[in-house]
């Protein structure tokens, strides 16, 4: 090999190398893309919720995992509550999977979300709502605290509706998480601080069915009930 | 050589194009369409500079966060199911965003009156800074909210609730009025059970939503709770009557208390603790659970009430409010004041008072005290006051009387059950032959009823 072609064959392998790294990095990106970019057709705001592969979901859901990755997904995903979405199974399925792979560093954030009276509402329900859908024990004592979180005097009628709500999705959540014996004593314990009859009936309902599943659970209950007011 | 470098160019713009795809850095991925945005703000004669001047793209200001509204107003779909007896129809479910343009003259942003989250003035609407901190949904349930206003339907003085005294009417009288809250409440009904394109946490908000408003902005309730029949039997054995089916209980571990109506189902009560009956399973049969969920944990807790045991509680919901009222040994009477979190003033003394009765012998239903030479006197738990005594004495036989979804039904001191049918007494069919020793009715958590 002549000493030029030599350096042409270097200069070559350090091209093809840059290609193969941007080949990666440009792979990795197409598997995220795939979940997060929004949908043209519908108005969904992901397209990632019309992805009907679940291997797919599960393996996109890990790549936002990271701390790096957290905050501005969980925004998105906030904002997407407030969107049109034509398929809210899969988001439903994709958001569960997001949430049962948050690290548990990120739950006291969850927690302080949503407690935070200057975020907007839907980040906060959805920050319950994650915690909820970790399944994990540990965010037990996180939605605990937001359930016996004390409601604060607002004037507001609407905006202490929103407190309550929260705090109810927040009690149905410690239903799905942790041994049965944890969930009673702290739906228990939440119940022993609360005074609003709203939140003890959700307690006990949500505590009726841990002690016995084959009850209806809470929001079955709840749209029975719905769905003889309205008509269908 | 020049075939690398065009892939390597190639493969380097695709990276960063598809770094651009990702929503989170793409600015125009929560962008709103400029010809449905003119559209709306011609529709509904939205007066945008009061938002905060025209914005497609960021949710954080209030002309974008209107527009969001409108469009899922606009484009929200619901399944069509068969109609049932059920049907209010307030507003047909496919004809939301026309509605809602028929009742608005105008929507403006403002903040004149700072403890409203929106007011409707002959058709326009002005929204508040209460508004502009809401969920989605809850902008969507004022903007609705309001519109039922104009076509004249007004609230009343709450009797329960946050609204409860205020000089502000915030209420309506039932779900039938079609007000307002009905309205409202129907719309989120529809999103929880025949929504067909909402996001799932949309969805569990309105569920919520429904639910709980249900119980605060309505003066009756259109959902409540189901009761059945709870039972002790001669040795303490509790069972449920329900729909006429009886089914058996476990027992405590310790000999049985008086048996109470609490707000999760039944409890035995000691007169410094309850302990809670399971009325949906069975137990560890060593495991006694104290009851912390209804206001019988007022029992173990310092709310004012002092060290001793109380000589009866009961735990009454009178319409849609709550009571909770004691009878101290020495005969003092008093009911929990539930604002200030604590016990009013022990008060009223009568030696004779035996026990808080919230049946009466004809079946009214109320907050009464039993004395012990069988006169019953009315008590206003609101005021704290005894009224006059009922004309009515307790019958000598009569141990226990109830009302179970409405159906009254009595305990004789001998141990039989009867209920009152077709204006007689006729034994209790489901308990027939059993001896029984305390009744009362008790909420089920298992569904609820809807009122027709």
């Amino acid at each position: 090999m002549s000493e030029i072609s030599a350096a042409s064959y270097r200069r070559r392998m350090a091209l093809a190398l840059v290609v193969l790294v941007a080949a990666f990095i440009a792979l990795l990106f197409t598997s995220r893309t795939k979940h997060l970019k929004p949908s043209k057709n519908t108005g969904s705001t992901f397209k990632g919720a019309s992805n009907s592969n679940p291997t797919q979901d599960s393996q996109t859901a890990a790549t936002v995992d990271s701390k790096q990755d957290f905050e501005p997904v969980f925004e998105h995903e906030a904002e997407a509550i407030g969107r049109i979405d034509e398929q809210p199974a899969q988001t439903e399925e994709r958001l569960r999977e997001w949430a049962s792979n948050i690290p548990l560093s990120e739950f006291p954030k969850l927690q302080e979300k949503a407690l935070n009276l200057k975020l907007n509402g839907d980040s906060r329900f959805l920050a319950v709502q994650l915690l909820g859908w970790t399944g994990k024990s540990e965010a037990l004592s996180f939605l605990e605290n937001i359930a016996s979180n004390s409601i604060p005097p607002l004037k507001d009628e609407r905006a202490l509706s929103f407190e309550t709500t929260l705090r109810a999705l927040a009690i149905e959540s410690i239903g799905g998480v942790g041994e049965p014996q944890e969930k009673l004593a702290s739906l228990a314990r939440v119940a022993r601080k609360s005074e609003d009859r709203f939140l003890n009936d959700r307690a006990e309902r949500t505590a009726a069915w841990v002690r016995d599943p084959s009850l209806r659970s809470p929001i079955e209950q709840d749209r029975l009930a719905l769905g003889q007011i309205v008509d269908n | 050589m020049i075939r690398s470098f065009f892939f390597a160019v190639t493969a380097m713009f695709a990276c960063t194009a598809l770094a651009a795809d990702l929503p989170v850095f793409d600015k125009e991925f929560s962008c709103f369409n400029k010809v449905d945005a003119d559209r709306y703000v011609s529709d509904f004669n939205i007066n945008v500079k009061s938002f905060g001047g025209m914005e497609l793209c960021d949710s954080k200001l209030d002309t974008k966060k209107l527009f969001n509204d409108l469009s899922l107003v606009e484009q929200g779909a619901f399944d069509v199911a068969p109609q049932n007896v059920f049907i209010r129809n307030y507003v047909a479910s496919a004809e939301y965003y026309k509605w809602l343009k028929q009742q608005t003259r105008g929507m403006n942003r403002g903040n004149d009156i700072p403890h409203a989250t929106a007011y409707n003035s002959w058709g326009y609407f002005t929204m508040q800074d209460g508004w502009a901190t809401l969920s989605t949904l809850g902008r969507v349930g004022v903007v609705i909210h309001e519109a039922r206003h104009t076509e004249g339907y007004r609230h009343i003085p709450c009797t329960h609730g946050p609204y409860e005294g205020s000089s502000n009417d915030g209420c309506d009288k039932d779900y039938e009025y079609g007000g307002s809250h009905a309205v409202e409440m129907e719309y989120y009904g529809r999103v929880v059970t025949a929504g067909r394109n909402f996001h799932p946490i949309y969805k569990s908000m309105a569920r919520l939503m429904a639910m709980g408003r249900s119980n605060m902005m309505f003066n009756k309730s259109p959902i409540q709770v189901r009761e059945v029949l709870t039972a002790l039997d001669k040795d303490g054995r509790p069972a449920i009557v329900d729909e006429g089916k009886v089914t058996v209980r476990d027992g405590l571990t310790v000999a049985p208390g008086r048996l109470k109506r609490a707000s999760h189902g039944a409890s035995l009560f000691y007169g410094k603790m309850t302990y809670a009956i399971d009325l949906y399973s069975f137990r560890d049969q060593n495991a006694n659970m104290e009851d912390a969920y209804s206001y019988y944990k007022l029992l173990f807790l310092d709310k004012g009430q002092g060290p001793d045991p109380m000589k009866d509680f009961e735990e009454v919901d009178i319409g849609t409010r709550r009571f909770a009222v004691g009878i101290k040994n020495d005969g003092t009477i008093s009911s929990y004041q539930f604002a200030q979190g604590k016990w009013g003033p022990f008060a009223n003394q009568n030696a004779n008072a035996v026990s808080i009765l919230t049946t009466s012998p004809a079946g009214e239903h109320g907050v009464f005290v039993l004395m012990n030479d069988g006169s019953i006197y009315r008590y206003d738990a609101l005021k704290m006051t005894y009224g006059a005594p009922l004309t009515q004495r307790w019958p000598k036989e009569l141990a226990a009387i109830t009302t179970v979804n409405g159906q009254m039904i009595s305990l004789s001191t001998d141990g039989r059950v009867s209920s009152f049918q077709e204006k007689a007494w006729s034994e209790f069919l489901p308990l027939k032959g059993v001896s029984i020793s305390q009744i009362v009715s008790s909420p089920i958590y298992d569904a609820f009823v809807v009122e027709k």
